[in-house]
């Protein structure tokens, strides 16, 4: 199997790109690889360009016309997309899709830097957003979309200008940057403090030590604290005992009691323990958003998918361009060929084919007449359509889907769900246990009282436990994410090992989307067959054109497609046709006097009438399925292939990888009734290749797609593999195993920890300082154990 | 012992500052992306405007 030279990954039966290193042909496995190879050994674009036709092993380059983008241009669109940047530059944040290694932003980095016009480009690897500040006389906005997509990624337009995610993400960051130079502020301060025979000779310094601690103290209670104090506010009017309620009575009470104490003059502050206190509270509590944030971003992906603008039809007949949010119920919007449906609605006149696999997983395109629904986000293939839209943007089809996903995303796990109950129930019990601390203090020793109450508060505050299972999700979603998969459901992290039964889809996820070439039959031999057939299919996008890329164009004439029947070209002055078995027939070309396979799919060439060949085609084992079955295997799980395919075919497979179990010639009812009657008794893995299988995929306990195709269906599934090969669940298994050894141990430490520290801190031994540092150190123990999650790890 | 007052404020103008450029850096989006930037070393040419093709090649060489 060859090697990408560049990044190391396989490259896929069908690609041959390769790029010259050195005087060699090195195998490159994609466009973007190539293009830095090329760039790297001093090149220019060109190169890159001319392989641009070939499509690309990820994702297939999509048919772009220039013309897609000139929306954009539409003045409503390009004010509502755009900002001002001063000088007559506008600003722009477009999100590209298909961009997710460092190499893809270097790539269009130098692309677009190169365009004439541009200022400045930002690109953000990580949230795909790229950028860009531009001077709208020189380059229009739809030349860069065109740009990009011609480079094999897909422009998403960005409406909104910053997320909430983010603006919280980034006061969270300010919050824990006041409480950490607090804390080194008043420590520092808190050193001669702690010693006040010093300050028998000058009590003034004591006194302007105390008010600058005061100063700090306030700024870090009622900026970085009040988190804590309003979320409690929250916990307990919704009768809620959450980790807020002892961590906000600890500060408040810390933190008022020294400001009435360092007015007094007597007695000790605990200033410094409370803005400690804060800061590693916070700093915790950002690692455990960071986990949730982590998922992708439904609203924004799906909103992508919908244009910007809508053809409004205008009672005079005439058609008017106007931003998507003046669309509203009750109005008619024109639909041309190929454009995404921006609203939903009502057909009023016209018909054509509308591909609706992105909100049903429905591949095939469902024709619509008049009187048909119509939903945002699906494309219409073919026709036109005058709509009157149903519903206004924000309720649409689309919008409500949004918002179901958003919600199952924002569900906090099970196994974290649990943690949480018994961190409730814990508070309680420390509540509890202070104000009985508190009472037997006030009545035996009252001068002991603030020590033990606070430290029993801080010190038992169920933190380190709270912390055990996000910090571990955290880290191990992070290290799928550097063995290639995304985690989009954290929960099915751990429950990936211990189930034992998998099930797997065979198109497209046992078997490669591309086709080759199994057997070749040639009847009359004939110069440059691989060339001519290239040629040929090059005129289709059927995915049978696929396994015939080998060759060179050639330049063809009268070229034409038959859909679901063959090609027809001109090329040479002979005319080549080349397709099904059938269409042969029907123009009386004799396709017998080849003994072709039936098991395979076969495709017939004829010039000028005469049949020059057959050439049988098969489907490929994806890379690293055998290496994956064969250890799952070994760990003695049930493997079961579920497809839709022929039994035949499916048994063939199934012998071929060794799975103990093959169905096939099942409809996705099958699948799921299969499935759910598995899981009456068992827990299952589904692995699907997530556009027909996302309602199989949502049934299974752990679901895992590949990164293909519908982006909805990726949100139904719990695992997504970002790359081609199959190999990275192999790693996946192994982190799913060790982290659940990690949240083990996590929680026995951090319950060992609270049961141990609790007598202590009553006992009044703990000074609120200690208290603190303990409390910080089991919380950091936890967090440390986590990160081992990061480090190499072999498989 | 006056010069402690005076040493003590000033550490916590510093301290301000500190926060100031803090503040600054997060909300000009300096945390938002830690892995990217690191590359962009290899870049060697930031310059916004295009190049011509002899240049490009000359680059080629070194």
């Amino acid at each position: 199997m060859t090697r990408c030279f560049h990044c190391g990954e396989t490259v896929p039966a069908n690609v041959r790109l390769t790029a010259r290193i050195d005087g060699r042909d090195e195998p490159m496995c994609c466009i973007g690889c190539q293009a830095v190879a090329q760039f790297l050994t001093n090149h220019d674009h060109e190169v890159f360009y001319r392989y641009r036709q070939d499509q690309l092993p990820g994702e297939q380059v999509m048919a772009t016309s220039d013309d897609q983008w000139r929306f954009l241009d539409a003045p409503e669109v390009f004010d509502s997309l755009t900002r001002d940047a001063g000088d007559g530059y506008r600003q722009v944040t477009i999100k590209v899709e298909g961009m997710y290694c460092s190499a893809c932003g270097w790539l269009l980095q130098k692309v677009i830097q190169d365009l004439d016009g541009i200022k400045d480009l930002q690109i953000n690897t990580v949230t795909q957003n790229l950028q860009l500040v531009f001077d709208p006389q020189i380059i229009t906005l739809s030349d860069v979309f065109a740009r990009i997509s011609a480079l094999g990624y897909q422009p998403r337009q960005h409406q909104q200008l910053g997320s909430a995610a983010d603006d919280d993400r980034k006061s969270q960051l300010k919050r824990i940057a006041v409480a950490g130079f607090g804390m080194m502020f008043i420590m520092t301060l808190a050193v001669p403090l702690y010693s006040p025979e010093q300050f028998t000779v000058a009590p003034h310094i004591q006194r302007f030590f105390l008010m600058i601690s005061l100063l700090i103290a306030t700024v870090v209670y009622f900026y970085s604290g009040q988190v804590f104090v309003s979320n409690a506010i929250r916990d307990l009017r919704n009768r809620h005992l959450g980790m807020d309620v002892p961590v906000a009575l600890s500060i408040s009470l810390a933190y008022f009691v020294s400001l009435y104490l360092s007015f007094k003059q007597q007695g000790h502050v605990y200033f410094d323990s409370m803005t400690m206190f804060v800061f590693f509270l916070l700093l915790g509590r950002f690692v455990e958003s960071q986990v949730r944030h982590k998922g992708m971003n439904v609203r924004d992906s799906l909103f992508a998918l919908i244009p910007v603008s809508a053809h409004q039809l205008q009672a005079d007949g005439s058609e008017k361009t106007i931003p998507l949010e003046q669309v509203s119920k009750g109005q008619q919007i024109i639909v041309k060929n190929g454009e995404v449906i921006p609203c939903d609605g009502r057909v009023l006149r016209g018909e054509g084919q509308v591909d609706e696999a992105l909100l049903t997983g429905e591949s095939r395109a469902i024709n619509k007449s008049t009187d048909h629904l119509v939903f945002a986000g699906s494309t219409l293939i073919g026709g036109q359509l005058v709509l009157e839209t149903t519903a206004n943007n924000e309720h649409s089809f689309l919008a409500r889907l949004a918002e179901l996903m958003e919600r199952a995303q924002s569900q906090k796990p099970r196994s974290l769900q649990l943690v949480d109950q018994l961190a409730s129930y814990f508070v309680g019990t420390v509540l509890l246990l202070a104000a009985a601390t508190a009472t037997w203090y006030l009545l035996y020793q009252p001068s002991g009282l603030m020590t033990a109450l606070l430290a029993v508060l801080i010190a038992t505050c169920p933190c380190a436990l709270s912390l055990a299972t996000p910090t571990a999700l955290t880290a191990a979603g992070i290290r799928m994410l550097k063995d290639g998969i995304l985690v989009n459901n954290t929960e099915a992290i751990t429950q990936l090992a211990p189930i034992d039964h998998w099930f797997f889809d065979k198109t497209g996820t046992l078997s490669n989307e591309q086709l080759s070439i199994a057997r070749q039959l040639v009847l009359n031999p004939h110069d440059n067959l691989p060339d001519i057939t290239t040629t040929l299919q090059h005129i289709s996008n059927h995915p049978i054109a696929s396994a015939f890329a080998e060759g060179q164009l050639l330049p063809c004439s009268a070229a034409e497609e038959f859909p679901g029947l063959g090609v027809k070209a001109t090329i040479e002055q002979r005319h080549w046709m080349m397709g099904s078995r059938d269409w042969f027939d029907q123009h009386g070309i004799d396709t017998e006097q080849l003994q072709a396979d039936p098991q395979h799919t076969v495709v017939y060439l004829a010039c000028d009438g005469q049949l020059i060949g057959a050439y049988e085609l098969t489907v490929q084992v994806r890379d690293g399925a055998q290496d994956l079955l064969e250890h799952l295997k070994a760990a003695g799980k049930s493997l079961t292939i579920l497809s839709g395919d022929q039994p035949d075919t499916v048994n063939n497979w199934a012998q071929k990888l060794g799975t103990d179990q093959a169905l096939g010639g099942l409809s996705a009812t099958d699948k799921i009734n299969h499935l759910a009657a598995k899981q009456q008794k068992h827990r299952c893995v589904m692995v699907g290749d997530g556009v027909n299988d996302a309602p199989v995929l949502s049934q299974a306990d752990v679901s895992v797609s590949l990164k293909q195709g519908a982006h909805l269906a990726h949100s139904a599934s719990d695992l997504i593999i970002l790359g081609q090969s199959l190999g990275p669940l192999k790693a996946a298994l192994a982190t799913s195993q060790k982290t659940q050894r990690i949240i083990k141990q996590n929680l026995s430490w951090s319950l060992l920890y609270n049961l141990s520290i609790t007598p202590v801190a009553m006992m009044g031994l703990l000074a609120p300082w200690m208290a603190a540092i303990g409390m910080s150190l089991s919380s950091l123990l936890v967090v440390l154990n986590s990160r081992r999650l990061l480090g190499q790890q072999e498989v | 012992m006056n010069m402690v007052f005076v040493l003590v404020l000033l550490s916590l103008v510093l301290a301000g500052v500190a926060v100031w450029a803090l503040f600054w850096a997060i909300n000009k989006n300096q945390f938002d992306d830690l892995d990217s930037p690191a590359y962009s070393i290899l870049d060697d040419d930031n310059e916004p405007h295009k190049r011509s093709p002899e240049k490009s090649e000359d680059k080629g060489q070194s």
